[in-house]
This record gives structure tokens, C-alpha cells and sequence, in this order.
């Protein structure tokens, strides 16, 4: 009898403290400080704070910077279970530029919690038509100097047929603040970026074309109007849990899911602020991520 | 009420912004990220109004009295706030620039109010510009030094080498780390900073008793009549800051030091301890704190760190950033602002005379606590902000063992072009992008 007892005791001990490691994430936010990530990062720790998350609870770790958020992980990948938010460009940054300093995580142990597709779309002064970069060199600016962005830049120029100059800015803000300033008459751009110059200027910028599936309605993708197929792109933002045990990203997955059908908590009231639309099902993120040429 | 808290909050953390060495304005932003969260847009655009106010009221009180910058737009009161301190003149200098700030602050919510009703969307600073004004303000910092060209030529060489070193995604930017982790995040400034002008300034170059600095109250008719005789000062320094508080990634370091290096090149018999240069460099800082706000607050454009956080959580609660915004703040709000100066005024004059009694009389003392103080904050700032806290200690003592063998060496330029050196070097080579060279 007491040999039962003590094998019980046991179990419950195991059960509960596995358990309990199920229910602890970090959430690693592999970018800038301050920056989007971040602040939805802090916002879903608030509402697991709150017990919105079906029992999770979060704890942060903020390295401050992409590279910096992938050493973290790596760091981390056979320890223990954790949540980091990863864009594919970023992603796709590590993988070419094979740093240690900036390691790319391996990502056979990692499954989607929630993933958000973002189209770019080609933003022009309204002097600017679409048939003046096939007939003249342009500077276009965007919202990042990375190599991955010059060189989905060269080969637009090849279908282009036109040298067109490339200006990295650094984020959405500068690249707003130089098409304002004229540095710049075209640059690619998120919508909300786009929203924001409008707001700035009224009626002095037009949507010439979009990066991948358009949104919104009348813009044609860049990937008809160039007659090449392979010219498509979105930034891709998924959620990743790693180290999980027993399903629990569909559990996380879900509890988020169901904040963001509902707007409740933090994170959902911020997403019904924001208008943003994310993905759940794990097959169609995975399809997502893989799919675009800045994931391969 | 809650507007009253957030400013409330604001002015009380700006004093620890203006008064602790190193911990600037992103430091506070950051640590208070979860509370602004929970703020409405109204309470985080005063909390930040606030916070850069009272952080330059009390940013000259360290200055003077202690020959150490709270924050980086001090640089000037250090050099002329000091030396008036050390020959007796530490009230003065503190009611002066307290004065001077206040004129700063009104002269720059008035630049506010003509920019959003006149100038609307017609500003917006270019690359090429933005770099032009840097190189402008660089050459000017390295002008108030008595440092040769060629010692300041080495320094800023010396900079951009510096700012160089890190990690980034930039496929432009040539980054150096050597593949070494404890260079991936960069050289600290704040290491350096405290290092090669803080502990040079207080403990290598201040050969006075510290036991001269003292604050004698002076009598108040006596102050507000001599307030008088630096009007021209104020109002010349206020202006010129309002123009400053507008470059990217300077704001405030550029009011305070054009102000200044126009104050001394119009004096004719300017010499160290110089009232008028330190009167007017004060107010620029105040009114550049205050015009630093347009570019964020009507293009939704953060031109720094600090505001480009503030601009990530009023953008996350689908803040409309229009030409407009700015006036209406002022008249939502105004009396907040005024009050806010106000008080900020009256705390840091009355709070400079304990101040001055919590810092040691005796120079060896004072060294040693300061010496001490710089070497936590050095640690802390390493190891919050990027996990490198033993790191930028080492760096810390090695600048401080240059500094010791290089005293006549002055090293504001290497400073100045290091702390704006991200900016600096993004805005280069996105320049010779726009030119077609890279």
C-alpha cells in the first residue's frame, strides 16, 4: 500500500511540475527595442498576466536586436520552451550573411502560433507614373538597407530594364520623412506607412502596384504589370514556439486566437485598433513563411 | 487629474534624467515602456513634454557643481557652469540658466505654435541636408575647442571608426566586430563619454579645491535685476535653439552647442567661466527640447531614440500624426506645460542648494564618489541596454587611463561625433546612395 502511495506521489510530482514548465514561456523579441515586436510582445504578457492565455504565463527577454534575439534563441533552442516573433527578412538576413554574431535558429523544433502577412506597395508622387520606370532611372527607397531588400531591388531592375537607384532607409519613418523631403519621388511601403504619408500630404501620393496578393482593391500586383512571376514578396511575421511538449503551441495558438476573434484583452483591443489579420492554421502559416522568395 | 500624474511623472524623472550621468532620455522612455502603455495618447505626449523639460533645468545643476554632464547637452555648462562655480559664482550660474531655460521653454512652444499653424507640411529635412547640418554642428563643436585642426581631425577620424563598430542588417554599412561577441553590440559612448570628459573634467583636469564651490544664495531682487543684463543672451540662445531642437539626432546636443559657439564668437572678451555663453547654450537646450517635437508630433517622424519609442506606442494606438497636432497639444493642454516649467524652474533653483550639500567638499572625496558613481552607471547602462556591463567597465578604464596620459587633449569632438555617430554614418551612406556612388 505504501509503495502505491509513494509511485502516486511521484506521479503527481512529475505531473505537476511538468506541468507547471508547460505553462512558463519566455517570449524572445528578436527586434529593435521600442519597436512593434516589443510592444506586442508586452502586450500579450500582459494579458497571459491577466490569465487570458489559458494559464500561460510570460516572461520577457528583450535583447534589442534581431541579431542579438537570434543568438538568444539559438542559445536557447535545447533548453527550455519559448515563444520569439521572427520576420522572415530578418530570418533570411541571418541565412545569407552566415554570422555568427548573427546566427540564424534552426527551426525543425519550432511550431506557428500566429503568423501576419504584410504586402509592400509601390508609393509614387502623383507626377510619377508606373510607365516611367520602364522608361527612365529612378531612385526608390526602402525601409531597410539590407542586402536581401538590393537584391530583390536588382532583379525588379532587370524586369524593369532600367538601373533604378536604391535608398535604404532606416525604417518606415525615415523612408516617410525622405519622400516627404523629396529626396525620394517613389518607395515601397507597408499600407499603414502608406496611410500615415497620406495623412501627412493628402493627395500627393498614389499606390502604383503591390508586392504580392493586393488587399486592397485596384492595385495590381508588380508581379502582372512585369510579366515575371517570381517578382512577389510580403514580409512575413510568425510567432514561433519552440521546445514545446504535448500540442502546446495549438493551445497558445488557440487561446491568442480566440483574443483576436473576441478583441478582448490587450492584444486583441490592439489588433481591433490596428485592423490586423493573422493566420491560425498551422498548415497554411508554414505554407506562408516557406512561400515567399525572402523565406528560402 | 491623470494629466497632472503624467507630468507629474515626467518632471520628477527628468530630474533623475538631468541629474544621473548617463541615464538619458531612452533610458527613462524605456523604463517606464509598460506604464506609457497604459497611458492615453494625451498623458504620453505630456509625460514626454515633462520629462524633456525638467531633464534640461536640472541637467546644469550637476553641470556646474559638479563639472559632470547629466545629459549630453550640458557639455557646455559644463565647461563655463563649472569654472563660475569653482570661482564662486554657483548661484548665479544656476538662476541664470534656470531664468534663461524658462524664456527657452515659452520661446519654444511659440516656434511650436507659428511651425504647426504657418509651416504645416512644407518641413521635412532631406538626407543631404540632414548631413549638411551635422557636418555644420560637428565643425562648430570642434571650433569651441583649443585643441589644432589636425588633433581634431584624428579625433572625428577616430569617431566614425568607432561608430563603425557592431553588428546591423545594413548592406551598405560597413560594420567591424572581428567576429569577437563583446564587439557585436558596439563601443559604448557612454563609456567613453564618462571616461574622456567626466572623469577628465572632474578628476584629472580640476586641480581647485572643491571646497570653493559653495552655493551663497544671492538676494533675489539682486538675481531677477541681473537677469536682466543676460536678456539678449536668452532670447538669442532660445532662438537658436528652436532651429537646433529640429536636426535629427541631435536636437538638444545641437542647440546648446550652436548657441554656445555663436556666444563665444561674438564676444570679445570671452574667457573661461563665461556667464552670457553659458546663459545662452541653457536656454537653446530648453527650447530645443521643446522644437524637437515637431518633426515627431506633425510628420509622425521621431528624430531620436527616446522619441522614436514614444512614436511606437502612440502609433500602436492609431495616433494620427497631422500638421495640426501640435497646436492643438497647446491648447488642450497648455497650462499643463506652462505649470510644468514653472515648477521645473522653481525645483531645480531650490533644489540646487542641497544638492550642492550632498556632494563632498573635499576634492579627493569627490573624485572618488564621482569616479564610482560613473563606474556603476557605466556597468548598469552596459548591462541593461546590451548585456556587455564588464565590457564597457574595461573600455571605461581604458579611456580613463588615456584621458590621464592625454590631459591637454580635449575630446568633445570624438564625443560628439561618436554619440551621433549611428545617425551619422546611416545618413552618409544613404547619401552616397542618393548621389549614385554606392
Amino acid at each position: 500500500m505504501s509503495k502505491i502511495k509513494t509511485i502516486l506521489a511521484v506521479a503527481v510530482l512529475l505531473g505537476a511540475t511538468i506541468a507547471s514548465a508547460a505553462n512558463n514561456l519566455n517570449i524572445i523579441v528578436a527586434g529593435a527595442k521600442g519597436g512593434n515586436l516589443q510592444l506586442v510582445s508586452n502586450l500579450l504578457a500582459n494579458d497571459a498576466k491577466n490569465n487570458l492565455l489559458n494559464g500561460q504565463t510570460i516572461s520577457l527577454t528583450e535583447p534589442g536586436n534581431a541579431c542579438r534575439g537570434f543568438a538568444e534563441a539559438v542559445k536557447q533552442q535545447d533548453k527550455e520552451t519559448f515563444l520569439i516573433p521572427v520576420e522572415n527578412l530578418y530570418l533570411a538576413n541571418a541565412q545569407v550573411k552566415n554570422d555568427p554574431l548573427c546566427p540564424a535558429p534552426d527551426f525543425l523544433r519550432a511550431r506557428p502560433v500566429y503568423t501576419e502577412v504584410v504586402p509592400f506597395y509601390l508609393v509614387a508622387r502623383k507626377t510619377v507614373r508606373f510607365t516611367d520606370l520602364k522608361s527612365r532611372p529612378i531612385s526608390i527607397g526602402y525601409n531597410s538597407d539590407s542586402q536581401l531588400e538590393k537584391n530583390w531591388h536588382q532583379s525588379m531592375n532587370q524586369s524593369y530594364q532600367q538601373q533604378h537607384r536604391f535608398i535604404g532607409y532606416q525604417g518606415t519613418s525615415g523612408l516617410i520623412n525622405g519622400i516627404l523631403a523629396k529626396d525620394i519621388d517613389v518607395a515601397w511601403m507597408s499600407l499603414p506607412g502608406f496611410i500615415r504619408l497620406e495623412k501627412t500630404a493628402p493627395g500627393e501620393f498614389v499606390l502604383l502596384a503591390v508586392s504580392s496578393q493586393d488587399p486592397v482593391a485596384g492595385v495590381a500586383p508588380i508581379a502582372t504589370l512585369l510579366g515575371n512571376q517570381s517578382l512577389t514578396r510580403a514580409l512575413v511575421t510568425t510567432w514561433w514556439l519552440f521546445n514545446e511538449q504535448n500540442g502546446q503551441f495549438l493551445e497558445l495558438s488557440q487561446s491568442i486566437e480566440k483574443l483576436y476573434r473576441s478583441g478582448t484583452g490587450e492584444w486583441g483591443r490592439w489588433v481591433v485598433e490596428n485592423q490586423k489579420e493573422f493566420l491560425f492554421d498551422p498548415k497554411q502559416q508554414l505554407k506562408e513563411f516557406h512561400g515567399h522568395p525572402w523565406s528560402r | 487629474m491623470s494629466i497632472f500624474l503624467a507630468a507629474a511623472s515626467g518632471i520628477l524623472l527628468g530630474m533623475v534624467a538631468g541629474l544621473v550621468p548617463g541615464v538619458g532620455m531612452t533610458t527613462i522612455v524605456m523604463s517606464m515602456y509598460l506604464v506609457l502603455l497604459s497611458f492615453d495618447t494625451g498623458q504620453i505626449l505630456i509625460f514626454y513634454f515633462c520629462l524633456l523639460a525638467s531633464s534640461q533645468y536640472f541637467g546644469s545643476i550637476p553641470a556646474i557643481f559638479l563639472g559632470v554632464a547629466g545629459e549630453s547637452s550640458s557639455n557646455p555648462a559644463v565647461t563655463e557652469g563649472h569654472a563660475l562655480a569653482r570661482s564662486g559664482q554657483g548661484a548665479q550660474a544656476i538662476w541664470f540658466t534656470g531664468i534663461s531655460s524658462f524664456v527657452g521653454s515659452i520661446v519654444g512652444l511659440g516656434f511650436l505654435l507659428v511651425a504647426s499653424t504657418w509651416l504645416g507640411n512644407r518641413m521635412a529635412l532631406g538626407t543631404g541636408t540632414t548631413l549638411l547640418i551635422m557636418l555644420v554642428v560637428g565643425v562648430l563643436v570642434c571650433m569651441t575647442t583649443t585643441n589644432g585642426w589636425k588633433t581634431n581631425l584624428l579625433l572625428t577620424m577616430m569617431a566614425v571608426i568607432v561608430a563603425h563598430v557592431g553588428t546591423g542588417n545594413s548592406g551598405s554599412i560597413p560594420y567591424i566586430n572581428f567576429g569577437l561577441p563583446w564587439l557585436s553590440s558596439g563601443i559604448s559612448y557612454i563609456a567613453l563619454s564618462a571616461a574622456l570628459i567626466s572623469v577628465k573634467e572632474v578628476i584629472l583636469t580640476n586641480s581647485a579645491d572643491h571646497s570653493t564651490i559653495s552655493y551663497r544664495a544671492a538676494e533675489f531682487r539682486t538675481l531677477l535685476a541681473e537677469s536682466l543684463k543676460y536678456r539678449w543672451c536668452m532670447l538669442r540662445g532660445s532662438l537658436i535653439g528652436a532651429v537646433g531642437g529640429l536636426v535629427p539626432g541631435l536636437t538638444t546636443i545641437a542647440s546648446s552647442h550652436y548657441a554656445y559657439t555663436v556666444e563665444k564668437l561674438i564676444s570679445k572678451n570671452y574667457k573661461k567661466g563665461h556667464m552670457p555663453a553659458l546663459v545662452s547654450s541653457e536656454g537653446a537646450n530648453n527650447s530645443g527640447a521643446v522644437t524637437m517635437l515637431l518633426p515627431l508630433l506633425m510628420f509622425g517622424v521621431p528624430i531620436t531614440l527616446s522619441e522614436a519609442i514614444i512614436f511606437g506606442i502612440l502609433d500602436a494606438k492609431s495616433w494620427s500624426f497631422t500638421a495640426q497636432v501640435p497646436l492643438q497639444l497647446f491648447l488642450d493642454y497648455w497650462y499643463v506645460m506652462v505649470a510644468a516649467n514653472i515648477v521645473s524652474l522653481i525645483l531645480a533653483i531650490k533644489f540646487a542648494p542641497y544638492l550642492v550639500k550632498i556632494f563632498p567638499k573635499n576634492k579627493n572625496t569627490l573624485s572618488v564618489v564621482v569616479f564610482a558613481i560613473l563606474l556603476i552607471i557605466v556597468y548598469l547602462a552596459g548591462d541593461l541596454g546590451h548585456a556587455s556591463g564588464i565590457f564597457d567597465v574595461v573600455t571605461f578604464l581604458i579611456a580613463c587611463a588615456i584621458a590621464m596620459v592625454t590631459p591637454r587633449i580635449n575630446y568633445l569632438p570624438f564625443i560628439f561625433w561618436l554619440v551621433i555617430g549611428n545617425v551619422m554614418i546611416e545618413t552618409f551612406y544613404r547619401y552616397l546612395q542618393l548621389i549614385g556612388l554606392l
